[in-house]
């Protein structure tokens, strides 16, 4: 979470909702989270349980401009958003 | 304080603790003003004969105080509270330098609440914690991307 607001607040082009999973159980349900921390990029990627920042940095730049690559994909467990699978 | 009879006006949600520690956080990183936005559905919190309580009310009232009892232990916090129709209480937190910004959803309890004051005291200072080569990074990416950051306030 504290990864995400510093690069939130670092950029205009990175928009952050920080969402309690407790208070937002509707959205818990809408897009699938099954734990936290769960960071969901762009409605279409969500990335689940703890990551390493530069791993998340990769995911947002790569969300961002396809030209950028993914992070290997053994590094940290990821899917398609339960909302639009 | 006479005993049995309480001060007037709204019962604080800080008690002498919780300030101490928001004093604490923001005390010497503050430097320019901070623009905090709270975004509540305000529900009236009066109950008519044969109308259903609405648990609403007390969570946009609660919100609408937190921002309020923040803005008054730190004056260049700015908060500027809106009507909204979203169920949930949001606080946002602008960076006036890097045009950055982050919002909270629901409102920031335990963890949640130190990660708002750290955005806070981040927005203030301007010193995100990303490296340069990092921000730059973010700052040209060609469209906006949103994430959603799920997490528990424990």
């Amino acid at each position: 979470m504290g990864a995400t607001i510093r690069m939130a607040l670092a950029s205009p082009t990175l928009r952050v909702d920080i969402v309690d999973g407790i208070a937002a159980m509707d959205m818990v349900r809408e897009w699938g989270v099954s734990g936290v921390p769960t960071v969901v990029i762009d409605d279409r990627i969500s990335v689940e349980g703890p990551a390493r920042d530069d791993t998340l940095l990769d995911f947002l730049l790569h969300a961002g401009d396809d030209t950028n690559p993914l992070p290997a994909a053994a590094s940290v467990p990821f899917s398609s958003c339960g909302r639009l699978g | 304080m006479e005993l049995g009879r309480r001060p007037a006006g709204p019962v604080p949600l800080f008690d002498d603790i919780d300030r101490a520690y928001v004093v604490a956080q923001l005390e010497g990183a503050m430097e320019d003003p901070v623009d905090v936005g709270v975004s509540v559905r305000r529900v009236s919190r009066l109950l008519l004969p044969g109308g259903a309580p609405d648990s609403g009310a007390d969570v946009a009232h609660q919100a609408e105080q937190l921002g309020r009892e923040l803005a008054d232990l730190e004056p260049r916090i700015r908060v500027t509270v809106t009507d909204s129709t979203d169920e949930l209480p949001v606080f946002s937190v602008a960076s006036r330098g890097s045009g950055g910004g982050v919002r909270f959803v629901g409102q920031p309890r335990v963890n949640l609440f130190r990660a708002l004051l750290e955005a806070i005291r981040r927005a203030s200072s301007g010193d995100h914690g990303v490296s340069d080569d990092d921000a730059r990074r973010l700052r040209a990416l060609p469209r906006v991307v949103g994430a959603r950051v799920f997490a528990t306030p424990t």
